[in-house]
């Protein structure tokens, strides 16, 4: 985490964030999606953990 | 669990209910005071189990224990359940980068078949993404494998780069928008 920036600051920088990027809300995401992302990324490190951690995304 | 996970994880719920509160107040839908945004709990993951029920479900995931180990494993995460009118509309995972500078999300499901959301799901969940993002301070989100083109295109449209994967298990391809 960013730790130069008080909580309170964060806090401001969140609430502004929400008003700068309300548009978003109106924009026309396709209907037909019902996922993004891959649950097998999520699921497989219930199984998988040395493996997930050699890799991750700890990060470029 | 240990004190200092316990910490951990009763501060980031604080968090995302600061989140979830501004960004219900920020919702302008005519039908937003039916619209709830809370932290995936028991209730949510009993619904989910009745999602597995569904025939227009592509997905086989059980989020009652296939993501168990994930959101034990972090206390910072991001996660949302969208609720309307008593329904379970939504349910989205993801987390910061080691050094938190970034937030990936790495899975959004919403209601396969009747949903009354839809595509607003997907724009709730961003929305309440990068301010989660911005409470912690993070300079950069990701959404990860956009699963098909009209998705990608759609983040790409919305001022995200598109990165394709390098090939390596688990770098998959994602959209990458600065903060």
């Amino acid at each position: 985490m960013n730790k130069k920036k008080t909580l309170a600051e964060r806090l401001g920088k969140m609430k502004s964030s929400i008003q700068e990027n309300k548009h978003l809300l109106g924009g026309e995401f396709p209907d037909d999606i019902t996922t993004v992302g891959d649950p097998k990324f999520i699921a497989e490190q219930n199984v998988d953990d040395v493996e997930y951690k050699k890799g991750s995304d700890e990060d470029e | 669990m240990l004190a200092t996970h316990l910490s951990a994880e009763r501060k980031y719920k604080e968090y995302r209910a600061e989140v979830f509160k501004y960004v219900k107040e920020a919702l302008s839908y005519s039908d937003s005071d039916d619209i709830r945004l809370k932290d995936i709990d028991l209730l949510a993951l009993y619904q989910a189990r009745l999602w597995e029920k569904i025939p227009e479900r592509k997905v086989d995931f059980k989020w009652e224990t296939d993501c168990h180990i994930y959101r034990k494993r972090y206390p910072n995460r991001f996660e949302i359940a969208i609720w309307h009118q008593g329904r379970l509309e939504s349910l989205a995972l993801g987390r910061p980068s080691f050094n938190g500078t970034r937030v990936r999300l790495e899975l959004v499901e919403r209601l396969a078949g009747n949903s009354i959301l839809k595509g607003r799901a997907f724009q709730i969940t961003e929305l309440a993404l990068i301010a989660y993002a911005n409470l912690i301070g993070a300079e950069e989100i990701r959404i990860m494998q956009p699963i098909n083109e009209s998705v990608k295109n759609y983040y790409v449209g919305r001022g995200y780069i598109y990165v394709p994967t390098t090939g390596a298990r688990h770098f998959p391809d994602y959209c990458v928008k600065k903060l």
